[in-house]
């Protein structure tokens, strides 16, 4: 058991392994989106508006006649993309200035710490929504807006780390030896919060595909014809009586993608930094 | 104690949730003098001369003083007993009963007309409508607004739920924001609690009358009390008319056939007096070139809107719908008949101006820059909703790569205004012509498009009191419109209405218009 | 104590300070005249705008508006709607009620079902049913609010129409809205109830009340039972605003006539006066909450007030 090799320990791990399962299956989706789509995902079909899932159409149609089964499948590229580019966003500024708090302490910890106290205050949909209202609706906007909001959580936990770190021997020897206050926050810090940045990353990758989607929902987000999943439910809500396949599978698609990363980020939680855990 | 056990819990929450279920939703049939409509918008507020958008509780607050008959074809008193027309035209003559009242009870002089007309100038933003008015002459019960010139584009507004009489006395004593929530006038009914966001409730008004020729009961209405829900889903909406808990609703086209397949319901269609249109920014370069415009006319194929619009509109070419004053079927036809669906000619057109497909990607380029144009629409219209992403594989079709961007309606309004779009989905409901004025005048801020012919058109339409002179003067100016293509006229929609079967009595309009005095259940 | 309330006071104050810079702040990056906020130039004459300006300090410099903006905030000025022309705190307080009457009555209800499930899974701890419990609501927490409000929709309004589908019609129309609120997070606290459940039947009182030989479920009930919930209240508190930023998308789906549909409907209006206003709200609201969960949890062992602080991120 002791010497067993990170990957085997890594295939030992139930929710790991579902979770990855489940993340390549979107990803290949969205990698091949255009091969396994059936159809061009704007492509009407007027006379077919709104058929039920058949033969021809394998999740139905839309209220244009387009095919439902090629816009899940494209939404999965959208989806993907917004999640890497919100956590990724958020992950820098949250990092970096947990990395400052933490090492300089002082005022510099104290407004950074206050500054997260008040993005934390507030529901982060609301000061999102707050944000989209000025820069007005588009994908770009609220993945800005989302990130904006969200880089709390990196702030509180690097800052933690940080303070830990900043009395080991190895970082006061970087010191001694003059290394610049830059070089050692990111060359011999960072590197050492790596694990928890990644496990905090993928955590927190279904809430930022979750949030774009819920205002992509409220017509804030993606403009209409894009696949994204949050404007077919937009539009499918109308079309709820006579045509409920529309509002069932890019929630399907949704959920799937959310529990993939859930499972995999608390896997990688297990395999990567035990005491995270709660 | 083991009450606390998780699957007792679920049952007590279920028993719960019955209880809730059961207990509000299927009510008994409402009484026979109980009307409950059932709206879709949001209620800005209740005074006519404050809100932007008027409906059906504006109405029953504050009634216009003359309207249209059923046919759309002439004025005929309301609250006024009377209307006619000076020698020269000019000016238009109300005469009103001497016992008048406001709903709340106290007498109506023609001076407090004036007054609510004065305040309507003062503070709606409609007084433009105004803008031809010399004065206000009162003589007891008679009032007459005299114009500078006859004022053929003022019958309409006369006629609307917009000149609506409000008692200003009172607006004036508790405040306009007040009298908002709270405004009275003559109208057949008296608000008695408003719940925004859920339901206004009426009572009769008692001292009610109208001189409607078309109608046999000229006292109050016959229910006691008038609920309006505002209920935006179309389904709900459905739902609850089906249940017997509205007599009557507005409804969603997608829905229209259910209705008409269920015994207890009757179905109202009505064309909209109004029209959707696209409307293209002329200060811009490849928009400023006609045959651009009339690239992209050609391009458009109207019975594919229909087809993703379920056939719950009608295609149209020219300026004015079937439903609108001086409406001319000759004049649409002849307009149909020279701008057919062409991607032929489009293709054709845009090559006459330098554009080619020069790196084979299907979208036509001039200069190594690709042919790129940004469709601006209104969120939550819904016809706009359908409309946009058809025409933008039209003209995709053709080789121009369209972007659609959904904004809120001020903010088009706004983006218009500052003529910063490209082109852009437009709609208005307006029974006259003349509102072609406020796109095509030279006088105005920010008109569509100009020319010197079309300003005298437009005058001339203003100040026709003529019907047969009118019509003639408005298709002479549709077809200078379609020559030019400043806008590419789209459709106009269907507005369906149903009311439960045991709702009997409305005369219905041509245009939908529902007047309600000898309605009864 | 005091002095640790009256700092978690301090905060709060701060705090609301805080959003109002970044909301003026929003302000100001919105293109166009600031008028626009207070009144809407088409509906008023030029003389009075020019006076409206005055009042409200624009010709001054921005700092110096923010304190105006500032002052005629604290005097509950918040301004007109752009669209309507309503007073916003009219407005806000006529939305105010649907909005909370949604939110209490979701986090009653996701108490009343969370906390005996928590319990349930800590005392049966290892057996079947925790398992049951854990994998269900886990499954819930995965599940987007708005989509569950879909689902929900569909099955018992539109197919089985127990439930209006949407807008106000009476208490009915809340049991599919309250539900879409209540049951996502129970994941959450499901675990939390049991964590702290455990914890307490880990504590030596309990095992000194099993030694005097009281029964096994009356003590779960009179000792676990109350030391549980007081973190559980806690969190009542906290969870509240979270609620409310949650109603903001639940109401849109339900056309529920609270604040979070017209803060909707100002967002796609561009109406930033009311837009302002209901932030505000939500913040004080927030704020609030958060200070009442603050000082009660420190009355309490710190170590609640760890754990929380830990607990209560999301």
């Amino acid at each position: 058991m002791k010497d067993a090799s990170p990957l085997r320990l890594a295939l030992r791990n139930g929710q790991f392994v579902a979770g990855a399962v489940i993340f390549l299956s979107v990803l290949l989706v969205a990698a091949f989106a255009d091969q396994l789509a059936p159809r061009a995902y704007d492509a009407m079909d007027l006379p077919h508006r709104l058929s039920p899932p058949g033969p021809g159409y394998p999740l139905g149609t839309d209220e244009f006649g387009r095919c439902l089964t090629s816009r899940v499948i494209h939404g999965a590229r959208i989806a993907l993309r917004v999640g890497l580019i919100v956590v990724t966003v958020e992950s820098v500024i949250g990092v970096t200035l947990g990395l400052v708090a933490g090492y300089y302490g002082g005022w510099a910890d104290r407004v950074i710490s206050f500054a997260t106290d008040v993005t934390w205050s507030l529901p982060p949909i609301v000061l999102a929504l707050a944000i989209v209202t000025v820069l007005g609706p588009s994908l770009n906007n609220v993945m800005i807006a989302i990130a904006a909001v969200s880089w709390g959580g990196y702030a509180r936990l690097i800052r933690a780390k940080t303070q830990g770190l900043k009395n080991t021997p190895f970082v006061e020897a970087a010191q001694a030896v003059g290394e610049s206050n830059f070089s050692v926050m990111f060359r011999y810090i960072l590197p050492n919060t790596l694990g928890v940045i990644m496990v905090l990353g993928t955590l927190s990758l279904p809430g930022a595909i979750l949030s774009t989607t819920a205002l992509s929902f409220l017509g804030l987000g993606s403009q209409p014809p894009s696949p994204d999943w949050g404007v077919i439910l937009n539009r499918g809500l109308r079309h709820l009586h006579e045509a409920p396949w529309v509002s069932i599978f890019p929630g399907l698609g949704l959920v799937w993608t959310a529990l993939g990363f859930n499972l995999l980020g608390e896997g990688l939680r297990d395999l990567l930094d035990p005491q995270l855990k709660a | 104690m083991r009450a606390l056990k998780g699957r007792a819990v679920l049952a007590a929450i279920l028993v719960f949730a019955l209880a809730l279920g059961t207990g509000g939703c299927p009510r008994r049939d409402p009484q026979a003098d109980k009307l409950v409509i059932a709206v879709s918008a949001e209620l800005d507020g209740m005074d006519i001369q404050q809100v932007y958008t008027a409906n059906i509780v504006q109405e029953m607050i504050s009634a216009a003083p003359v309207v249209f008959d059923l046919n759309n074809e002439q004025l005929v008193p309301n609250v006024a007993e009377s209307i006619s027309f000076s020698p020269d035209g000019k000016s238009i003559i109300m005469v009103f009963p001497d016992d008048l009242r406001f709903a709340d009870g106290d007498p109506v002089t023609g001076a407090d007309i004036k007054a609510a007309y004065e305040r309507y100038i003062e503070i709606s933003p409609y007084s433009g409508d105004w803008g031809e008015l010399e004065r206000i002459d009162v003589d007891g019960q008679q009032v007459t607004l005299v114009f500078k010139t006859p004022p053929a584009y003022f019958l309409a507004v006369l006629a609307s739920m917009y000149s609506g009489i409000v008692d200003v006395e009172l607006a004036r004593s508790v405040g306009n924001e007040a009298f908002n929530r709270q405004a009275v006038g003559i109208g057949p009914y008296l608000l008695t609690e408003w719940v925004p966001g859920s339901h206004a409730t009426f009572q009769r008004n008692p001292h009610w009358r109208s001189f409607k020729p078309f109608v046999r009961n000229r006292g109050p209405w016959k229910f006691e009390t008038v609920t309006v829900r505002i209920i935006p889903d179309g389904l709900t909406r459905l739902s609850e008319l089906e249940a017997g808990n509205v007599d009557l609703a507005a409804i969603a086209p997608e829905h229209r056939r259910r209705v008409a397949e269920n015994e207890d319901l009757v179905l109202l269609e009505a064309p909209d007096a109004g029209q959707t249109y696209l409307r293209f920014n002329l200060h811009r370069a490849p928009f400023a070139d006609r045959r651009f415009r009339e690239a992209l006319a050609y391009a458009v194929n109207r019975d594919e809107l229909n087809l993703a619009l379920d056939d719950a509109v009608g295609p149209i070419w020219g300026l004015l719908s079937p439903a609108q004053l001086a409406f001319s079927a000759e004049t649409e036809a002849e307009l149909k008949a020279n701008r057919p669906h062409d991607p032929e000619r489009a293709r054709q057109l845009l090559a006459e101006l330098g554009y080619a497909d020069a790196n084979g990607d299907g979208i036509l380029d001039k200069d190594g820059v690709p042919l790129r144009i940004t469709l601006l629409s209104t969120v939550g219209v819904h016809a706009q909703e359908m409309a946009a992403p058809v025409l933008q594989r039209q003209f995709q079709l053709v080789g121009v790569d369209v972007a659609i961007e959904e904004q809120g309606r001020p903010y088009v309004r706004e983006r218009v205004r500052a003529n910063d779009y490209d082109i852009s989905l437009a709609a208005w409901a307006w029974i006259d012509p003349d509102i072609w004025y406020f796109s095509f005048h030279s006088s105005q801020p920010n008109p569509i498009w100009t020319s010197p012919e079309a300003d005298r058109l437009l005058e001339q339409g203003r100040v026709l009191m003529n019907m047969a002179e009118r019509t003639a003067n408005y298709a002479e100016l549709s077809r200078r419109v379609a020559e030019e293509v400043p806008i590419i006229s789209l459709f106009y929609t269907y507005v369906y209405t149903a009311h439960r079967r045991n709702l009997r009595g409305l005369h219905v309009a041509v245009d939908g218009a529902i007047h309600y005095e000898d309605a009864s259940k | 104590m005091l002095d640790y309330t009256v700092r978690r006071l301090g905060v709060g104050v701060l705090t609301v300070i805080a959003v109002t810079v970044v909301l003026f702040g929003i302000m100001q990056l919105m293109p166009g005249d600031a008028i626009r906020l207070i009144a809407d130039p088409d509906r008023i004459p030029p003389e009075r705008i020019e006076e409206l300006r005055r009042q409200w300090g624009l010709d001054r410099p921005a700092h110096v508006q923010y304190f105006y903006w500032l002052g005629n905030l604290l005097q509950g000025e918040l301004g007109h709607s752009i669209v309507t022309g309503q007073e916003v705190g009219v407005l806000i307080a006529s939305r105010l009620p649907f909005t909370l009457l949604l939110a209490v009555t979701s986090m009653a209800l996701h108490y009343a079902i969370a906390v005996p499930l928590g319990l349930v899974a800590a005392v049966r701890s290892g057996s079947k049913l925790d398992h049951g419990i854990i994998v269900t609501t886990t499954i819930f927490w995965s599940i987007p609010g708005f989509w569950l409000g879909i689902l929900l929709m569909l099955l018992l309004s539109v197919h089985l129409r127990w439930f209006p589908i949407s807008g106000y019609q009476g208490l009915s129309s809340m049991v599919v809205p309250v539900m879409t609120l209540t049951l996502p997070p129970l994941g959450g606290t499901v675990r939390l109830t049991r964590a702290e459940v455990l914890d307490t039947i880990r504590a030596s009182f309990v095992l000194t009340a099993h030694a005097k030989g009281l029964g096994r479920l009356s003590v779960h009930l009179r000792h676990v039972l109350r030391n549980a919930l007081i973190p559980v209240t806690v969190m009542f508190f906290l969870g509240l605003p979270w609620v409310v930023g949650g109603a903001v998308i639940i109401e849109n789906i339900f056309a529920w006539p609270g604040m979070g549909r017209l803060l909707w409907m100002s967002i796609t209006n561009q109406d930033l006066p009311v837009v302002q206003g209901i932030m505000i709200m939500i913040a004080v609201l927030t704020v609030v909450c958060n200070v009442i969960g603050d000082v009660v949890s420190g009355l309490l062992d710190p170590r609640i007030r760890i754990a929380l602080e830990e607990a209560g991120g999301r």
